[in-house]
């Protein structure tokens, strides 16, 4: 049996042998495995959901770009203040004042006198008029004070009046119609006499001068410039107050009263030296009425930083133009109980990676009133009024910025924006009762920058984004000969868009010997067809860098979240062949 | 190791191919299986079979050749993936349906001798049957390109069965020059496979690219269980593979050949019925789409979003859940008996002996298989010869359904020893390797001993 077997299998392969014949062009052991797929014009049809702005603009927590009543806004709060508003005092330092003296009498041992005294019951002498004089100045008035009509201050005159050489012989003595020559144009109350600023001629009238001494402290309250001798220079800085003192006049009655005990008039001495001592006190000024012109320091707001932009809109190329952006303001106003205005100008400096600053100026100040007192004053900045202001500046007052819709362009967003506060003063003014030497307190503010994005027209939206880490073994193997997007566009968006793709290799590069046709969508395209295609020979591809042009029209629709793009009928046609060796 | 793959594959071809089915010997003389192929036909002698070796048939059928895969580009053997391949060559050498079959009887102990009137035949043989069908789309799609067309791979199929079968054969001359015979065969069934999609295809359509599925897989064999896999994105339990434990007897039939032999003058005219029977299997392990599941694509609409429910990266996941679906088999379990009819075979015969020289005669044979999308039919003429007392042969050249071929047979039959060989299919062309190149192949060879 097992021969059998022996024979008959070999005769089933000779059987082979014998009626077949090797074909050489057939070896099994060495095959070729190369496999080439081809994709022919392949259209994968896609359905796309409709494309919301908000997933396009992908806002992070609380950046910059916010949504405000729907929209987007570039928003952005901020405070800032200036430095307390305070002009320091006027102080005059008290000059020295020569005293004045007068001789009364005859001379001592006169047989007038012998004659006279004995047998009068009281000796009268004149008092002549006798002047001395003094001089307050002032240097480096603060400059804030342009002007000065009045000024509230502390000042006195003392002055002693005395007769020393009577204090042996006389208990006190009387004086007659005693006047005195004082400063012009001070406001003065007193019980001590009458004073006319118009002449200075201080009343003191009959009194009597116990111990032969009268002691007048006469206390100015005010020095009113016009009336008096006082004179500020407001281009130097300097007050200067000089003018005469001088006892104007008066009768010396000398009685047996006042005598002391067991003397007669004859031991009163026959001559005797009148002398009037003067102590002024310094001058301080503590407010005074005229003009002031104060420059407001300090007055400093930080940069706003816009890094934290949405990738779309900042990026190379962007160059936007708002229609209407806007900054509101709240302001205070320290000095509004003197009747002060205050003023600003503004601008902002938009700062560029790689390029030069460029500067926006405000048209007009910012006047900031006092008919509101200590109330807050709101101000809207902006190319044209709002028909609606930011919410809580619905009584501000519109200043016109022209260029403010500017800000944002160049030759892309800018990185920080800068607002300065230019010639921030208290224009010159007349004041009144100004007080000098106290913190009057500071401007302080909010700034709050709204600007809607909604785009003037041209205003370009520069877009790339890469995507990539495509490229793997099998992608390798892969040629694309043609990709082809198309579809029909509905869009709500006020911009035109131009899409690329520019295929990327493996080693980073863009493949420049393609031929790239890009896409179209109008701005607020209606059921519009499109179609993007790359030819050419894409091989090693690892990705895509995709890059939108996007054009806004005149529309000036607002960007929201929700505006939309339909896209449908959405179509991807491929060609292309895969070679791998397997 | 790839290539060793294709080349065992290829082997496995060309060890089927190394067997011819008898037809070639319907018209040889003393040929010792034609009973099997017309019982109406018996043998002058008797005879017992060598165990195992008594009568091995193997035979490879079908529309697909190894050269319809397999190219020589510029000296280099390829397949017909590679790219300098044009897919215009490739598709001109298939088939709208491209089918290979693979049959093998191979009888374990046979026998046959004179008694009863007539005479009977005795025989244990193992048949096996395997068919594939693979649509042109399948390879339209390799090949061609993914374009936007549909692709019907509704055909694609499989079947494959294996049964022993107890054989018992009578035939006598009824009339003058009429011969009627009989088989009654008692069949024990190992294992029945039949895998078809009843509706596939890919619309690839401009506007919506759709897939639909409907699959069924009937495994009848004991001991057979289905493995499962758990898809986590699906949520759905499906079949991943099978596993065979104490296989045995999995069914049981009958089946019946008929065939009558009529002699007119120097013609003789024969006709067949084989296999009319069927096995009832016992257990009928389904693995099922259970109907028709459908992928549309333009039921998913992506959103750039990726914060939504329907965002890229959501509903792709969602597309390839659904996509998985097609092709996840639910286990509907052991659905009871199934009565499965065999494949029929008709064999037509016409004989003619040359007068003035009665040791040649000519024939003509038509043998259809009936076996649904896997029947095939072939039309055969031949020339036999028997030019000595202990030995025959015959040629002959046939076309049908996979295409032509040449065939030949020797059988020498000495008294106390037969050993016949043939082939139905010719291979011509081998690779290097000794694999076959044609579609069609087969051997026939049996070691017999009459007395």
């Amino acid at each position: 049996m097992k021969r059998l077997r022996k024979i008959a299998l070999p005769a089933l392969f000779l059987s082979i042998a014998l009626c077949s014949c090797v074909d050489d062009k057939y070896d099994l052991s060495d095959i070729d495995m190369t496999v080439g797929l081809q994709v022919n014009d392949l259209v994968v049809p896609v359905n796309i959901d409709e494309i919301k702005l908000e997933t396009i603009f992908n806002l992070e927590g609380d950046g910059h770009v916010q949504v405000v009543d729907g929209e987007y806004v570039l928003l952005e709060n901020g405070e800032f203040s200036s430095e307390g508003i305070s002009i320091p005092e006027i102080i005059a330092l008290a000059p020295y004042v020569e005293p004045i003296q007068i001789v009364l009498g005859e001379s001592q041992n006169s047989a007038r006198k012998v004659k006279a005294y004995a047998s009068a019951e009281q000796i009268e002498l004149e008092i002549p008029r006798e002047t001395t004089s003094f001089n307050y100045e002032v240097e480096n008035v603060d400059k804030a004070v342009i002007d000065i009509e009045s000024a509230k201050t502390d000042f006195e005159i003392s002055l002693i009046l005395s007769i020393p050489e009577l204090n042996s012989v006389l208990t006190g003595v009387n004086i007659k119609n005693l006047s005195f020559q004082l400063p012009k144009g001070l406001v003065i109350e007193t019980n001590d006499g009458t004073y006319d600023a118009s002449t200075g001629l201080f009343t003191v009238g009959d009194v009597r001068a116990e111990n032969n001494k009268i002691e007048l402290v006469i206390s100015a309250t005010e020095l009113i410039f016009n009336e008096s001798t006082a004179v500020f220079d407001g281009v130097a800085h300097t007050l200067n107050f000089e003018d005469e003192l001088a006892i104007n006049g008066g009768t010396l009655v000398i009685g047996l009263q006042d005598l002391k005990p067991g003397l007669t008039l004859l031991d009163v001495p026959a001559q005797f030296t009148l002398k009037v001592d003067y102590t002024l006190s310094d001058i301080e000024v503590k407010s005074f009425s005229g003009k002031v012109k104060y420059e407001l320091d300090g007055l400093h707001v930080d940069p706003i930083h816009l890094e934290d932009l949405p990738s779309i809109l900042n990026q190379e190329g962007t160059n936007i133009k708002l229609t209407n952006p806007q900054i509101y303001l709240t302001l205070n106003n320290p000095i509004a109980r003197f009747k002060l205005k205050a003023q600003t100008g503004l601008s902002i400096s938009s700062h560029f990676q790689n390029a030069e600053d460029r500067k926006y100026t405000l048209d007009e100040n910012i006047v900031l009133g006092y008919d509101k007192g200590n109330d807050n004053y709101h101000f809207c900045l902006s190319p044209s009024q709002p028909a609606h202001y930011y919410e809580g500046y619905e009584d501000a007052d519109h200043v016109l910025f022209s260029t403010l819709g500017d800000v944002l362009s160049g030759p892309r967003l800018p990185y920080a924006l800068d607002i300065d506060m230019l010639d921030a003063m208290v224009p010159e003014q007349t004041v009144e009762d100004f007080q000098l030497g106290v913190d009057l307190g500071d401007i302080h503010g909010k700034y709050t920058v709204y600007a809607p994005f909604s785009f003037k027209g041209g205003s370009d939206v520069m877009y790339r984004e890469t995507v990539d880490g495509w490229n793997s073994e099998e992608l390798d193997n892969l040629v694309i000969k043609v990709l082809e997007v198309s579809g029909v566009v509905t869009s709500e968006l006020p911009l035109e868009f131009d899409l690329y793709g520019h295929p990327i290799d493996k080693d980073g590069n863009i493949h420049e010997e393609v031929d790239i046709e890009g896409a179209r969508i109008l701005a607020e395209a209606k059921e519009t067809p499109f179609t993007m295609r790359i030819s050419g020979e894409i091989s090693h591809l690892d990705g895509i860098e995709f890059l939108v042009m996007a054009i806004a029209d005149d529309s000036g629709i607002t960007l929201s979240p929700d505006l939309k793009i339909y896209l449908k009928d959405l179509k991807v046609k491929v060609s292309g062949n895969y070679v791998d060796e397997l | 190791m790839k290539k060793y793959i294709l080349t065992v594959i290829a082997l496995s071809i060309s060890m089927c191919a190394i067997a011819q089915s008898t037809i070639s010997g319907y018209f040889v003389d003393e040929y010792t299986y034609r009973y099997q192929m017309n019982p109406a036909f018996g043998n002058d002698k008797n005879f017992v079979a060598m165990p195992t070796l008594g009568n091995i048939d193997f035979s490879l059928n079908g529309n697909m050749s190894l050269t319809d895969f397999i190219y020589n580009v510029n000296g280099q053997t390829t397949t017909f993936l590679n790219p300098n391949i044009s897919a215009a060559e490739v598709m001109g050498n298939l088939s709208d349906q491209n089918k290979t079959g693979f049959n093998m009887k191979f009888g374990i102990l046979n026998g046959g001798f004179k008694a009863f009137g007539g005479y009977n035949t005795i025989g244990i043989n193992v048949a096996t049957n395997m068919n594939v069908m693979l649509p042109k789309s399948i390879f339209l799609l390799a090949k061609e390109g993914i374009s936007n067309t549909t692709y019907d791979i509704t055909d694609l199929g499989a079947h494959a069965d294996a049964y022993v079968e107890l054989a018992l054969g009578h035939s006598r001359e009824i009339i003058d020059n009429l011969r009627v015979g009989a088989t009654l065969k008692f069949l024990f069934g190992a294992a029945n496979l039949d895998a078809n999609l009843d509706n596939a295809y890919l619309t690839l359509g401009e506007d919506n690219w759709t897939a639909v599925t409907n699959a069924t897989i009937q495994a009848n064999m004991k001991g057979l269980t289905y493995t499962h896999a758990f898809n986590e994105t699906t949520g759905n339990e499906y079949v991943d593979g099978v596993e065979i434990d104490t296989p045995g007897l999995s069914g049981f039939g009958v089946a019946l050949d008929l065939g009558a032999v009529y002699e007119f003058q120097d013609w003789r005219f024969s006709a067949a019925l084989l296999d009319l029977g069927f096995i009832s299997w016992s257990n009928n392990y389904v693995a099922s789409t259970n109907g028709n599941k459908t992928f549309e694509l333009d039921k998913y609409i992506f959103n750039v979003d990726d914060e939504t429910a329907n965002s890229f990266e959501n509903e792709w996941e969602i597309m390839k859940e659904d996509l998985m679906q097609l092709y996840e088999l639910d286990d509907n379990g052991d659905m009871g008996s199934r009565t499965r009819m065999l494949a029929a075979t008709m064999n037509l015969g016409v004989e003619y002996t040359l007068p003035v020289y009665r040791r040649l005669t000519f024939g003509l044979l038509n043998s259809t298989r009936f076996q649904g999308k896997y029947t095939w039919t072939d039309f055969r003429v031949s020339a036999n010869v028997a030019p000595v007392d202990i030995f025959s042969a015959g040629i002959n050249f046939g076309a049908g359904t996979y295409g032509c071929s040449f065939g030949w047979l020797l059988n020498l039959h000495m008294k106390g020893f037969n050993l016949f060989m043939g082939m139905d299919n010719t291979f011509f062309k081998i690779a290097k390797q000794g694999v076959p190149l044609a579609s069609n192949a087969s051997f026939n060879l049996g070691i017999n001993f009459p007395f």
